[in-house]
């Protein structure tokens, strides 16, 4: 028998079956561990990496982005063609309330919907409360690990265009003294977009009665998930 | 508590509104490979669930040394879960989950994803670890929840159900995999089924549930050897009801099942009837003997793992 032949024969003999499980070696983990307080960073993350992906994310933010660009182009045509003042940099002028959450209401309100309904809804369903609370993850690192990605997506629709053409507008101004004299436009704008972002994605997590009793669960589920130690089950079964 | 003891419990009591899940159970087990064997709604998953300090319960629970209710992030660091149910997150792969399951486990991003693919080759799902896992077959979605659980490299694994809906050669493959684990891993084992096969293949030591209740802890060999003490099994040419009832006047506790008479011999009777205690077999050759029958098989009761499963819990029962 020639060498090529019994080689190809050995490797007959020892070829793994398929879909077969295998030891392929394991070793253990002797490296370091991330605090536990930050394990809501990994989930809200996670979320945002995961929403990201999502068709309707990408369709708003280029919703959003569009508008962002033909305003800020019309506004630097209007500046250096015509020589006029960009609209809405006073901040007490009605144009800056109008222009600061430039058209971005109902998208941010869209994203808060999308982004924020099915957080828990889909937990709930595919059991993954026995994933994630079978780890060192409590109940107030998970919720703040849901909430956080749709406050980020929110603010991301309500802020940061209002903020880049606030930016614009300041850019476009004339002098230097006429730019620190109206910086408060961008304080405003932060305040604004703030509380637009919250108040859309807060509602997301209303509050429900608990069926535990006397406390009040902080996230819509089916299950109860923050009645842990009184009668009732305070995990899904 | 010492460092091998594995669990320990005492009183736990665990209720379901009026359903009373789990009644009073006290117990400590030494590190090793354990199967937590009962029927369906006997209160294995509700154990476990209370074990990892998900369930409020009464009593007090300790899990590697850390008490459950005090430590419950300590005990969950180092235990890894392998639910009876599915639960997998949406759209994610196979990959991506375990990454996930690493890193919400304390692990490093980069070491989380490293551990992650190491896992999934390691229970033999490497070329699938990017697929996602809505489209797996129920034996790789099991594959995945043991890669899960392992992923963080646990001091203790709970596996819940693991060969659920697996075809034979699945399930042997699972149970050959998770038997390897311990000298493999270094890590303890806690096995819930309610198929005694499973457990008999993989676990040293077994606690029988019945009911919320435990009815026997231990080993299994120690199980099997305490169902078969003194117990024989008998098969003659025809005359099984005279030689039963014979035996039975002579105070013997005799069971029929089929063509065979199963004798339980007591030493009280063996004293009664002056029989050496060496020489328990001779009482029912001279009770053969005066019932005119003829012995075709005579032998020790070997007592498989079922029936001494149904043995402790009719003793349950009865007591």
């Amino acid at each position: 028998m020639s060498k090529a032949s019994a080689t190809a024969k050995q490797a007959k003999v020892v070829a793994p079956k398929e879909g077969s499980i295998l030891d392929r070696g394991y070793t253990p983990y002797q490296g370091r561990y991330t605090p536990e307080a930050s394990r809501w960073q990994v989930i809200a993350s996670r979320m945002l990496r995961m929403s990201a992906r999502q068709w309707w994310a990408i369709l708003i933010m280029v919703a959003t982005v569009i508008p962002l660009l033909v305003s800020a182009v019309q506004m630097w045509i209007m500046s250096k063609l015509f020589a006029m003042a960009p609209p809405g940099v006073a901040v007490t002028s009605p144009d800056t309330y109008m222009m600061l959450p430039w058209g971005t209401m109902t998208l941010a309100f869209l994203i808060a919907l999308f982004a924020g309904a099915g957080q828990v809804a889909d937990d709930t369903r595919a059991g993954a409360f026995q994933f994630y609370f079978a780890r060192p993850v409590t109940r107030d690192q998970y919720l703040v690990g849901k909430v956080m990605p749709v406050v980020v997506m929110t603010m991301f629709i309500a802020l940061l265009p209002a903020l880049l053409l606030s930016l614009l507008r300041l850019a476009l101004l004339p002098s230097g003294a006429e730019v620190v004299k109206k910086l408060p436009l961008v304080g405003a704008t932060i305040i604004i977009g703030t509380v637009e972002a919250l108040v859309l994605a807060i509602p997301r997590w209303r509050s429900r009665r608990c069926r535990g009793g006397a406390r009040t669960c902080r996230a819509a589920t089916r299950s109860c998930i923050c009645c842990r130690g009184s009668s009732a089950p305070s995990f899904p079964r | 508590m010492t460092a091998a003891t594995l669990l320990e419990f005492s009183d736990v009591h665990k209720r379901y509104g009026a359903h009373h899940a789990l009644r009073g159970l006290s117990l400590s087990v030494p590190a090793g490979t354990v199967g937590l064997l009962g029927p369906n709604g006997a209160g294995k998953s509700t154990l476990m669930k209370v074990l990892l300090g998900l369930l409020p319960f009464d009593g007090t629970a300790a899990v590697l040394g850390h008490d459950v209710r005090a430590q419950p992030s300590q005990i969950r660091a180092r235990v890894g879960y392998m639910p009876e149910r599915d639960c997998h997150l949406v759209g994610m792969s196979a990959v991506e989950l375990c990454g996930y399951a690493a890193e919400l486990s304390g692990l490093p991003p980069s070491e989380a994803m490293q551990r992650a693919h190491m896992v999934l080759e390691f229970v033999g799902l490497g070329d699938k670890r990017y697929q996602r896992i809505d489209g797996y077959s129920t034996g790789q979605k099991q594959r995945v929840k043991l890669a899960q659980a392992l992923v963080h490299d646990p001091k203790l694994l709970l596996l819940d159900e693991p060969t659920n809906g697996l075809d034979p050669q699945g399930r042997d493959e699972m149970l050959t995999l998770v038997k390897s684990l311990p000298a493999r891993t270094g890590c303890s084992i806690v096995l819930s089924s309610h198929l005694l096969h499973d457990v008999e293949k993989v676990c040293e030591r077994a606690i029988l549930l019945h009911e919320g209740k435990i009815v026997y802890s231990g080993t299994i060999e120690a199980l099997r050897k305490e169902g078969q003490k003194d117990v024989y099994e008998l098969r003659v040419k025809d005359g099984e009801d005279r030689l039963q009832k014979a035996l039975e006047q002579k105070g013997l506790r005799v069971e029929r099942e089929g063509l065979m008479l199963v004798v339980q011999l007591h030493n009280n009777v063996l004293r009664a009837h002056n029989i050496d205690d060496a020489r328990p077999t001779d009482l029912l050759f001279a009770v053969a003997a005066a019932e005119d029958v003829q012995v075709r098989h005579l032998a020790p009761r070997r007592l498989t793992l079922e029936n001494a499963f149904v043995r402790a819990v009719n003793e349950a029962k009865a007591s």
